[in-house]
């Protein structure tokens, strides 16, 4: 994950008609998506827009070392299975990792009628597998609405406006330089209410800070391949 | 039938339920590219090779050497992989507990979603697949 190139992945998995198309319908539940930060809801909130977007929606904590692997999935409807489709959300995880798996999984919802017919019926979201949603169009498109709530356009450019000094077809989203790396900590710890120092199980204070990594990396991706 | 990394692939994307686009989409390949491979006109680089692997659950070694099959002797390389991927391990342990299946009452329509979910390679434990279905099943009931 960390010598990915997220500009070329992002290049090869979502066209720019589609990223439109995304945030066009997630635009219909954030109205203020990729301007302000979405505000962290609590789950009787996350459950009103699950209700809104027709969706079940289920908040229960699934503990333990292997419960834990498990941050949340996405369950399509169709296939004789389901009238509506599914949103679970793991809620033994830090409530900013709920909420980040909420909107994840609220990508997926965004994104299976934009990639209708190629997705899977469930999607789960495993903590830190990051890698492999560099490989799957349908986890990466729900990755993007994840990175755009976090990282609002103009704070986008602020943090990784000035990283790199190419773009267009050479442009590449590898490893982030020390000062983007401390405003992206910045931000998730003053705005967001993580404290990694606080966090006693060192594991799980590395897959978060993987997912901390891979959210500002692909937001930093969108810049630079589709100024966005 | 001599084993070849055309016949391992074709074997291991069917048993997956996958045909040559669904493969190729994953891999970020052309349709094409998957059935150059599979009937043994193309070689794949290492990079491709080793995202077939980790999205078909195969063990890396022993594709390299299929690819380049000069290279067993340099490698000293297995004859068979020992190796089976741990979700498809999961999954057997899954279906093989007659009792677990009974005692949960698990229907075939649920068996087969559970597989689709297993062919992520992401599950853990047979746990998940219960915790799963029954969130599934609460979703369901829900709907009356």
């Amino acid at each position: 994950m960390f010598a990915r190139n997220y500009v070329r992945d992002l290049r090869r998995l979502l066209g720019y008609r589609e990223l439109l198309a995304l945030i066009a319908k997630a635009s219909e539940i954030w109205p203020r998506l990729n301007r302000e930060s979405v505000n962290i809801p609590q789950p009787a909130r996350m459950a009103e827009m699950a209700a809104v977007m027709h969706l079940h929606f289920k908040a229960a904590p699934y503990r333990g070392p292997e419960g834990l692997a498990l941050r949340g999935f996405y369950v399509d409807h169709g296939q004789n299975l389901l009238k509506r489709p599914l949103v679970y959300v793991n809620t033994a995880h830090h409530p900013v990792a709920v909420v980040t798996t909420f909107c994840h999984e609220i990508g997926h919802h965004m994104a299976s009628d934009i990639f209708r017919g190629a997705g899977e019926l469930v999607h789960l979201f495993v903590d830190a597998d990051y890698a492999a949603h560099l490989d799957d169009s349908t986890e990466l498109a729900a990755d993007v609405i994840v990175a755009l709530a976090a990282y609002p356009e103009p704070l986008a450019r602020k943090i990784f406006g000035c990283q790199t000094p190419l773009s267009g077809l050479v442009a590449q989203a590898g490893a982030l330089g020390d000062e983007q790396l401390e405003q992206v900590r910045e931000r998730v710890e003053g705005h967001f209410g993580v404290n990694f120092k606080s966090m006693k199980s060192a594991p799980q204070k590395l897959r978060y800070l993987a997912g901390m990594i891979h959210f500002a990396k692909l937001r930093w991706a969108l810049l630079e391949e589709f100024d966005t | 039938m001599k084993k070849t990394l055309g016949s391992v692939l074709k074997r291991r994307r069917e048993a997956l339920g996958l045909t040559q686009r669904e493969l190729a989409r994953k891999l970020g390949v052309k349709a094409s590219h998957i059935a150059y491979l599979e009937n043994g006109r193309r070689r794949p680089s290492l990079s491709l090779l080793s995202r077939i692997a980790d999205t078909m659950g195969l063990d890396k070694q022993s594709l390299f050497v299929l690819t380049h099959p000069e290279a067993r002797t340099l490698i000293g390389a297995r004859r068979e992989p020992t190796r089976k991927p741990s979700s498809d391990q999961v999954w057997r342990d899954f279906v093989g507990n007659r009792v677990m299946l009974r005692r949960y009452q698990i229907k075939p329509r649920e068996l087969r979603v559970l597989r689709q979910v297993n062919m992520l390679g992401r599950v853990a434990t047979p746990r998940q697949f219960l915790f799963i279905l029954n969130s599934i099943r609460q979703a369901v009931d829900e709907e009356g």
